[in-house]
């Protein structure tokens, strides 16, 4: 029995020919995307991984002031630790882009070559693989960068410029703008002798031994910066404004010490004639006493120091003797002078006690005064500027990163279409199993078994399901992979990855889809081969098949329409879930298209500066025509991805910024990119991190400015420059709508505007293959579907439009009853789908961003949302043209041939 | 004579396959009437009964009704052939499933021109009190009954009726035929009903057998037996 129904299987494919092309497509699409996007992800992911070893991947790398002496890199790499200098610095290149100049690498993080050689003398040069590409740079021609001409050997990447940007604030690569150069050491060093450029960075790059990232980090701490050691003008200079003000302290306390010595030792000589001043004072009162004893010797009257006022008071009150008031006059005059010898000997005394202890005391002063200097002025300054573990950096290994959110959506996206697929083939069964159930309940009565039936039809749709995987499987490995990882290749620095084979993408995609098949059809069969033979053959409909409630409608086409549309809910529900599905991967393309458009339509707009420069070496004084501003660099975590967040203090009246932030060191305005990521509100507390400094710092926020680029928080420059611990007129970056004549010695980088505009526009240049490749691939899944759909509820109306073309009814009335239905599914499904689609798709948006630092405006213009839903309206129409040629094709004889 | 068949040729296939179902069949029957078309299987009666309907195309020879030419006419033509003068009647009822009794009956309604009253109609066939039951809830009686008021509803000027009791036991069978008649009376309108059943011959005025694509014998019944009389239905 067998043998024979598996001759049905090829009439039946003959009969169902379209059906099944159109399914096995279906499939193959869906499958071809998924492992396309999975496997494109996991030959990064691996591949990266795998590339660790070949390349010698850093673990780390930690930029400081000044090199490390040998004694330094000796006791760093005691543990087993390996240390390699990947010291650089910019050059402009005369298109104005900056390629950043390195030595060869040999140990860490070395070239991977694409084509070419190494280069071995001078005048020669590896050049990154990206810039060459975006400059059409091939092997053999010149480049022109800082003055020197450079001969490209060798075209390559660097697994720690894996995302080659120039700072790690910046938010996109830009090919055009930026690019490394790698060179040998004696070319490098004479070019950094020869040239004007910015300062030298000082990088290392460490592959652990026998130590942790933190340990390391400790060590390098503890190493400072001697400042007879610095050579670079602009920090020596930096470093002498601080020993100045030292000395100056140093020389004050030192004269004051001086001063206190010398009032003690004067003091002390006024004092050693107190004895005398005071003895003299004695004898002349003496004397004097004694001549007025004379004078009053006849009176029998001695006057004595004690009694003397008294006695004379007496004398003078009987006998108003003008000489004897005289008398006493003097001898007043002289005690209060000899009282006042006293009370200065006593000062003078006390005094020069007191300038003894001040001397004392400044001697302790001056004592101190070093220590409390030493405190005061780190002029033993920490070498270490910054420490980032491989982990941490997001060069490094940042395509891998950035793919693992697309092999996981891809994975999600493939269940929920085998979902889909599941569902459509349900109808397809259901539907093939109702048209044939008198041959089924006729051959089940000839004694054929239930598991011979259910093997007879779950045959095909298996079978197509399983050669539709191994098409869409093999198109996906063969040529998808590559096709999708271009996005990657032309975003990232990657050197060429192999083609990888995950077991269980092999798996998911060659297993599961006729898995599910066998499954779904099982279920379903074994559903409907569950009654009777007879039932089977009389082709009962039971009272419960069809759902039963009055409609109170007089107009007859709608209540039709609504009748066939319940009759046909399962595969209304099909086509309404393919729409879903087909408009969330349509709205992931726009989703895609809106955020870059608005990324680089924003962050031109908010550019309101023409240039900044940022120092590395601050100036004391702010340049004429630039506004000070004091940056730092703080992170934020996302979805464990950690994102830079940049602390801007500015002025109140900062003119490139509209933020207004208040005094207050946890007081900040933060940009709304944090807030369409984070939802924070003013108001909120938020915490970001300094890795640097193994701290968080805290911020109430107090507005929200509507500044999108990166993530930007706003403080008040003072306030800022009180919580990082800075001087108070201390800035390091400088805003103009002008070039600023600045020492380029002293910066860090100089921006401007132009450059600003080129790498915002590099998000949808970049995104833009994405977004065809997600508009198409929604498209057709959406025609496929709905024409599949729709084409069942025509195929399962076929009695009843043959009867009603009996009837005597016109096409146009057949369309109206049997399509109409379908149009309100439509447009009613549309209408709910759409917005449902796009809110699923904003929800799960973030994830596909959590580790791009950007703004996120997904909003679509009204516009945008009527143009999806004519869209769908219009492919509707077009797929309604193929049915009504359907329609025509089914002959009013058919009624006669079989029943419903 | 309100329908006229002449020399009607019909036959499928090509080659080794091919078949000649009708060889020329000729007869006809006066407006009012109803008649009977009976014959073996294969012999061509539903290919006949097909090609008066319009539903099938013939090779060659004539048929008019009410005076009006069938053959060559188009599709849409054939259509609205059917729409202005045909009602049907199946032996397997062809009932749309998920409408009501009232609902299938107003698709018939929705294209006449003027429409029997729906009421009038239910009460008439006994479907007053199902009429908004579906055709599963429903015994196959009232179902044929369902599917003639649908197709009387558009008062036809002929019903052509294919089997119209052969899924029916004997009584209902009896039922649907006094129905018949009944209707005939009433609206006068003209049958042509192809059946196996032998008994059916004596209640309709004109009975036509066919053998082997050709009219044997066509003949007038001069008495007629009312339908409840009918035996071995």
């Amino acid at each position: 029995m067998n043998k024979i129904l598996r001759k049905r299987l090829l009439r039946d494919l003959r009969a169902n020919f379209g059906r099944y092309l159109a399914l096995f497509l279906l499939f193959v699409l869906g499958l071809y995307l998924v492992v396309s996007i999975v496997g494109s992800s996991e030959m990064i992911i691996q591949g990266t991984e795998n590339k660790k070893s070949v390349n010698m991947v850093e673990d780390g790398q930690f930029t400081v002031f000044l090199p490390l002496s040998a004694d330094d890199l000796n006791s760093l790499t005691a543990d087993g630790t390996t240390i390699e200098p990947m010291f650089s610095f910019d050059l402009k290149a005369d298109d104005r882009s900056t390629l950043r100049l390195f030595r060869n690498r040999d140990k860490i993080d070395l070239i991977q070559l694409d084509d070419g050689k190494i280069a071995e003398q001078n005048g020669e040069a590896v050049l990154e693989k990206g810039y060459a590409e975006a400059h059409d740079l091939h092997i053999g021609d010149s480049i022109k960068a800082g003055g020197a001409d450079f001969r490209i050997t060798g075209i390559g990447s660097v697994p720690d410029y894996d995302m080659c940007i120039a700072k790690f604030s910046d938010t996109a690569v830009d090919k055009n703008a930026f690019g490394l150069l790698f060179v040998t050491g004696s070319q490098y060093d004479a070019i950094k002798e020869n040239g004007e450029q910015n300062a030298e960075e000082y990088t290392y790059a460490y592959r652990l031994g026998n130590t942790t990232d933190d340990a390391l980090k400790e060590k390098i701490k503890d190493i400072k910066v001697e400042p007879e050691q610095i050579e670079n003008k602009y920090f020596r200079e930096t470093v002498d404004e601080i020993l100045q003000e030292r000395r100056d302290i140093e020389n004050g306390i030192s004269d004051l010490h001086d001063g206190a010595d010398e009032l003690a030792d004067g003091m002390k000589e006024l004092t050693d004639h107190n004895q005398d001043l005071q003895d003299a004072a004695d004898a002349l009162f003496a004397q004097y006493l004694a001549q007025a004893n004379q004078m009053l010797a006849n009176q029998q009257i001695e006057l004595t120091e004690d009694n003397y006022a008294e006695t004379l008071k007496t004398l003078i009150d009987k006998t108003h003797s003008r000489e004897l008031a005289e008398l006493k006059s003097s001898l007043d005059g002289l005690s209060e002078f000899r009282q006042g010898i006293y009370d200065y000997t006593d000062g003078a005394d006390s005094a020069a006690d007191g300038s003894a202890e001040l001397a004392d005391g400044v001697s302790e002063l001056k004592k101190n005064t070093d220590a409390l200097l030493d405190e005061v002025f780190k002029i033993d300054i920490e070498n270490l500027t910054s420490f980032v573990a491989a982990k941490d950096n997001i060069r490094i290994a940042a395509a891998a990163g950035d793919v693992i959110m697309d092999k996981n959506a891809g994975l999600v996206a493939g269940i929920i279409i085998l979902a889909l697929f599941a569902y459509v083939l349900s109808v397809f069964v259901v539907h093939q199993i109702e048209q044939e159930q008198s041959v089924i309940g006729a051959l089940y009565a000839l004694g054929v078994k239930k598991k011979n039936l259910m093997l007879h039809y779950i045959t095909m749709p298996t079978l197509v399901a399983f050669f539709a995987a191994l098409a869409g499987t093999a198109l996906g490995f063969g040529f998808g992979v590559k096709s999708q990882a271009q996005d990657s290749y032309a975003y990232f620095s990657l050197p060429v990855f192999d083609v990888i084979f995950p077991a269980y993408l092999l798996i998911y995609a060659l297993v599961v889809p006729p898995l599910i098949s066998a499954l779904v059809n099982a279920v379903v069969i074994n559903k409907k081969l569950s009654r009777t033979a007879l039932s089977l053959m009389k082709n009962e409909q039971s009272a419960g098949s069809y759902r039963q409630f009055s409609l109170k409608t007089k107009r007859f086409p709608l209540l039709f329409a609504i009748r066939q549309i319940v009759r046909e809910s399962r595969s209304a529900i099909a086509t309404v879930l393919g729409m879903f599905v087909s408009v969330m991967v349509v709205i992931l393309g726009l989703d895609c298209y809106v955020m870059c458009k608005a990324v680089n339509d924003d962050t031109i707009a908010d550019t309101k500066y023409s240039y900044q420069y940022l120092y590395k070496y601050p100036e004391k004084t702010v340049p004429e025509n630039g506004e000070a501003a004091y940056i730092e660099t703080l992170s934020t975590d996302c979805m464990g991805y950690t994102l830079d967040v940049t602390v801007i203090g500015i002025d109140n009246d900062n003119k490139y910024f509209d933020a207004k932030p208040e005094k207050g060191k946890n007081k900040a305005v933060i940009n709304s990119s944090l807030v369409e990521r984070y939802g924070y509100k003013t108001g909120d507390r938020v915490i970001f991190h300094d890795a640097a400094a193994d701290a968080d710092y805290s911020f109430t926020v107090t507005g929200i400015s509507d500044y999108s680029v990166g993530f930007t928080i706003f403080m008040d420059i003072d306030s800022m420059r009180e919580l990082f611990d800075q001087d108070e007129d201390y800035f390091n970056a400088v805003y103009s709508d002008k070039a600023l004549d600045i020492e380029e010695g002293r910066l860090y980088s100089v921006t401007t505007k132009e450059d600003i505009e080129q790498s915002a526009s590099v998000f949808v240049d970049l995104m833009f293959s994405l977004v065809v490749t997600m508009l198409s691939a929604g498209t057709v899944i959406f025609c496929v579907v709905m024409y599949l759909m729709m084409g069942v509820m025509i195929d399962r109306s076929a009695m009843g439009i043959s009867l009603i073309k009996i009837f005597g009814y016109r096409p146009r009335e057949i369309r109206s009853l049997y399509l109409n239905g379908n149009l309100l599914i439509v447009t009613v499904g549309a209408l709910i789908a759409v917005p449902l689609a796009k809110a699923a798709m904003d929800a799960i948006y973030p994830s596909f961003i959590c580790n791009v630092a950007c703004s996120m405006k997904l909003a679509f213009p009204w516009q945008l949302y009527a143009l999806i839903y004519a869209a769908v309206i219009a492919v509707y129409f077009v797929i309604n043209r193929l049915l009504i040629r359907k329609i025509n094709r089914i002959s009013p004889a058919e009624v006669l041939k079989n029943r419903e | 004579m309100y329908l006229q068949v002449k020399d009607v040729k019909k036959s499928y296939g090509k080659d080794t396959s091919y078949v000649q179902v009708l060889k020329g069949i000729s007869t006809g029957l006066e407006r009012g009437q109803m008649c009977v078309i009976q014959g073996t299987s294969g012999s061509g009666k539903s290919t006949l009964l097909n090609c008066i309907g319009g539903l099938d195309t013939m090779d060659s020879g004539s048929i008019t009704v009410d005076g009006k030419e069938i053959f060559g006419l188009k599709p849409a033509q054939l259509s609205d052939y059917r729409r202005d003068n045909l009602g049907f009647i199946f032996q397997f009822y062809n009932l749309v499933p998920n409408l009501t009794v009232r609902e299938n009956i107003q698709i018939c309604q929705h294209i006449a021109e003027k429409p029997l009253d729906m009421d009038e109609l239910l009460e008439t066939l006994g479907l007053t009190e199902h009429q908004n039951k579906f055709p599963a809830q429903l015994s196959g009686g009232q179902q044929q009954r369902t599917a003639i008021a649908r197709a009387l509803i558009k008062n036809p000027k002929l019903l052509l009726c294919d089997e119209p009791t052969g899924a029916l036991d004997s009584k209902t069978s009896r039922d649907i035929l006094i129905l018949l008649e009944e209707i005939n009376a009433k609206y006068g309108t003209t049958m042509l009903i192809v059946t196996h059943n032998n008994s059916i011959k004596n209640m309709v005025h004109k009975v036509i057998i066919i053998k082997d694509g050709l009219v044997k014998k066509e003949y007038m019944n001069e008495t007629r037996t009312p339908a409840a009389e009918l035996e071995d239905l």
